[in-house]
C-alpha cells in the first residue's frame, strides 16, 4: 500500500500534469478563435497598419553616429558574364525571361519622367483612405547619413525577396523625383518567393551568393546607396547573414558603403528592429520592411492574390505610365511616403515637395 | 499485463471523441501557424516552408495533445499521475510557426531574439539560418513530437491496463 507521502507526491504530480494539459487545451481554443477570426474578418489588420504611420520621438537620437564623409560611390558593371540576360519564355512562377536586361529608353522614361500629378493623385487617395492595398510604414528618426554634403537613401535588400521585389517599383518612382536613373534592369524575386517582376539597380548575381553594390542613379539632392544580397534566384528566399554581407562590403574598401553598412547595423541595434528585408534609411527616417504590400489589385479585375506575379515587366510599366487601378496607385502612394521623408530631410528644396499630398504627409510626421 | 504502446494508441484513437479532438487540435494548430505566417508576412499567407512539413507538425502536435487530454480524462477517474507532454505540443507548434514564417521578414522571431539579447548581426545570422533550414527544423520539430508521443504512450502503458479493449487506470 502506498505511503501517504507517495500518494501526496502522486497527487501533486497529477495536479501539475492536469494543469499543463488544461493550459494546452486553453491555448488551442484561443488559437483557433483568434486565427479563425483573422481569416473571417476582411479588415483584419496586421503589424503594418494601413494609413497609420508611427514616428518614435521628434528628433534623431544622439547615440547614433553622425556621418559626414566624402568619397565616391560604387558604380556597378553594366553586365555580368556569369549572370547573362535570359531570353527564354517560361510560365509565370518559373519565368526569368529578360532578367538583367537593361530597360530601354521608353521604359526608363516611365520611371524617370513620371508626372508629378500621379504622385499627387495617389497621395490624396492614400490620405483619403481610398486605397485598398496596404500602405504605411513604421519609421524611426535617425541622423542623416551625409556623403559629399548630401543626405542618403541607404537600401539593404535581397533579390530573392518578394517584398523587396514589389518595393523597388515604389523606390524607383520616389528616387526619380530627386534625380535620374541612367539605367535600371529587369529582374525577378526568387522563384520560391512568387517570381515577381521587379527592377534591379544593377545587374544581379542571380546564379550565386554575392552582394551587389551600387546603381546608376545621380541626384543633386541625395545619394542612393544600394546594398543588395544575392542568392540563386531559382531557389526560395535566402539572405546571407549581415556579418557576411558586411565583410563583402568592407572588402570593396569604399568608405561610403562601408560606413553605410555599419550605420544600418547601428540603427538596427538602436531600434532593435532588423527583421529581414527590405531595410532602409530614407534621409532622416529608418524603415524596416516595405512601406506597402502591393501585389495586385484587390478588385475583382485580377483575382489572384499575387496578381503582380502574373504580370510582365511591360504590363507593370504600362500600368505605371497610365495608372487607373489600385496596383498602380498604390505604387505611387508608397513612393509618396518615401518622397515625403526625403522632402522633410532636405527642407523641401525639390519641386516635388510642393505637392499638397507630400506636404500633408510631411505634416503627419515625415 | 500492461498493454503495449500500439494497443494504447489504438485504444485511444478508436474513440470518436479522440478523433474529433485530434481534428480540432490539428485545425487549431494549423490556423495558428498560418496566422503567425500572415502576421510575419504583412498580411500575406506566404508559405515558404514545405506545406507537407507544416501538416506533419500540426498532426503530430495534435496527436500529442489528444493523448494528453485523453490521459487527463483517465486521471480524473483516479489519483494516478498522467501524461502532461501534451503541453509540449503548444511549444513545438509555436516554434514551428516561427520557423515556417521565416521569410523576407520575420518580425516576431526578430523581436524575440532582440528581447533575448541578440544584436542585429546575431539576429540576422539566426534568421538566415532558420530561413535556409526550414526543412530541417520542421523535420526536427515533428520528430520531437513523435518522440514525445512514443514516451507518452509508454507512460500510459505503464499506468493503465486493457479492459474490454479499452485502457483504464491500473489503480
Amino acid at each position: 500500500m502506498a505511503s501517504s507521502s507517495t500518494k501526496t507526491r502522486q497527487t501533486q504530480a497529477s495536479k501539475k500534469a492536469q494543469a499543463l494539459t488544461y493550459a494546452a487545451v486553453a491555448f488551442s481554443i484561443i488559437a483557433i478563435l483568434i486565427s479563425s477570426y483573422s481569416f473571417i474578418h476582411p479588415k483584419i489588420k496586421t503589424v503594418y497598419v494601413n494609413t497609420t504611420v508611427y514616428l518614435n520621438g521628434t528628433s534623431p537620437p544622439t547615440t547614433l553616429t553622425k556621418y559626414n564623409i566624402s568619397g565616391t560611390l560604387i558604380t556597378p558593371p553594366y553586365s555580368l558574364a556569369s549572370d547573362p540576360v535570359i531570353n527564354k519564355s517560361a510560365p509565370f512562377g518559373r519565368t526569368l525571361n529578360g532578367i538583367n536586361q537593361p530597360l530601354n529608353s521608353s521604359s526608363l522614361a516611365v520611371i524617370n519622367k513620371a508626372p508629378n500629378s500621379y504622385f499627387e493623385t495617389a497621395g490624396l487617395k492614400y490620405l483619403n483612405n481610398s486605397l485598398s492595398n496596404q500602405v504605411g510604414a513604421s519609421a524611426n528618426p535617425v541622423p542623416a547619413f551625409m556623403v559629399n554634403g548630401k543626405p542618403s537613401v541607404i537600401y539593404f535588400g535581397s533579390i530573392t525577396c518578394i517584398f523587396c521585389g514589389e518595393n523597388r517599383w515604389a523606390m524607383a518612382l520616389a528616387l526619380s523625383r530627386f534625380g535620374n536613373f541612367s539605367t535600371l534592369y529587369t529582374g525577378y524575386s526568387s522563384l520560391g518567393d512568387a517570381d515577381l517582376p521587379t527592377l534591379y539597380w544593377s545587374p544581379a548575381h542571380y546564379n550565386q551568393s554575392a552582394v551587389d553594390l551600387g546603381s546608376f542613379y545621380s541626384s543633386n539632392y541625395i545619394n542612393f546607396i544600394a546594398i543588395e544580397d544575392t542568392d540563386p534566384i531559382t531557389g526560395g528566399f535566402s539572405l546571407q547573414p549581415v556579418a557576411t554581407i558586411q565583410q563583402e562590403v568592407n572588402s570593396t574598401g569604399n568608405t561610403a558603403y562601408m560606413d553605410a553598412m555599419a550605420y544600418l547595423i547601428q540603427t538596427g541595434d538602436k531600434y532593435k528592429n532588423f527583421g529581414g528585408t527590405p531595410y532602409a534609411i530614407w534621409g532622416t527616417f529608418q524603415i524596416d520592411g516595405a512601406d506597402a504590400v502591393d501585389l495586385g489589385n484587390t478588385t475583382t479585375q485580377i483575382n489572384s492574390t499575387y496578381a503582380l506575379g502574373y504580370m510582365t515587366h511591360a504590363q507593370v510599366l504600362q500600368q505605371l505610365s497610365n495608372p487607373n487601378d489600385q496596383f498602380a496607385w498604390t505604387e505611387y502612394a508608397a513612393a509618396d511616403l518615401y518622397v515625403a521623408m526625403i522632402c522633410s530631410t532636405i527642407s523641401n528644396t525639390a519641386p516635388v515637395c510642393k505637392l499638397s499630398a507630400v506636404q500633408s504627409l510631411e505634416a503627419r510626421g515625415y | 499485463m500492461k498493454p503495449g504502446r500500439f494497443l494504447v494508441f489504438k485504444s485511444i484513437f478508436s474513440s470518436p471523441f479522440s478523433l474529433v479532438l485530434l481534428a480540432t487540435a490539428s485545425i487549431a494548430y494549423y490556423y495558428f501557424i498560418m496566422y503567425i505566417i500572415r502576421i510575419s508576412g504583412s498580411g500575406l499567407a506566404l508559405v515558404t516552408a514545405p506545406i507537407y512539413l507544416i501538416y506533419l507538425t500540426v498532426v503530430t502536435s495534435g496527436l500529442l495533445l489528444t493523448i494528453s487530454i485523453y490521459s487527463l480524462h483517465l486521471s480524473l477517474k483516479s489519483m494516478a499521475s498522467e501524461v502532461s507532454e501534451g503541453a509540449a505540443s503548444v511549444v513545438t507548434v509555436f516554434i514551428g510557426s516561427l520557423v515556417s514564417s521565416c521569410g523576407c521578414s520575420a518580425p516576431i522571431l526578430g523581436t524575440i531574439l532582440y528581447g533575448i539579447g541578440f544584436d542585429s548581426v546575431g539576429v540576422s545570422g539566426i534568421l538566415s539560418f532558420v530561413g535556409s533550414n526550414q526543412y530541417l527544423l520542421l523535420g526536427i520539430i515533428s520528430l520531437a513530437n513523435l518522440l514525445l508521443i512514443y514516451y507518452s504512450l509508454g507512460k500510459l502503458s505503464g499506468e493503465c491496463k486493457l479492459k474490454n479493449g479499452r485502457i483504464v487506470p491500473r489503480k
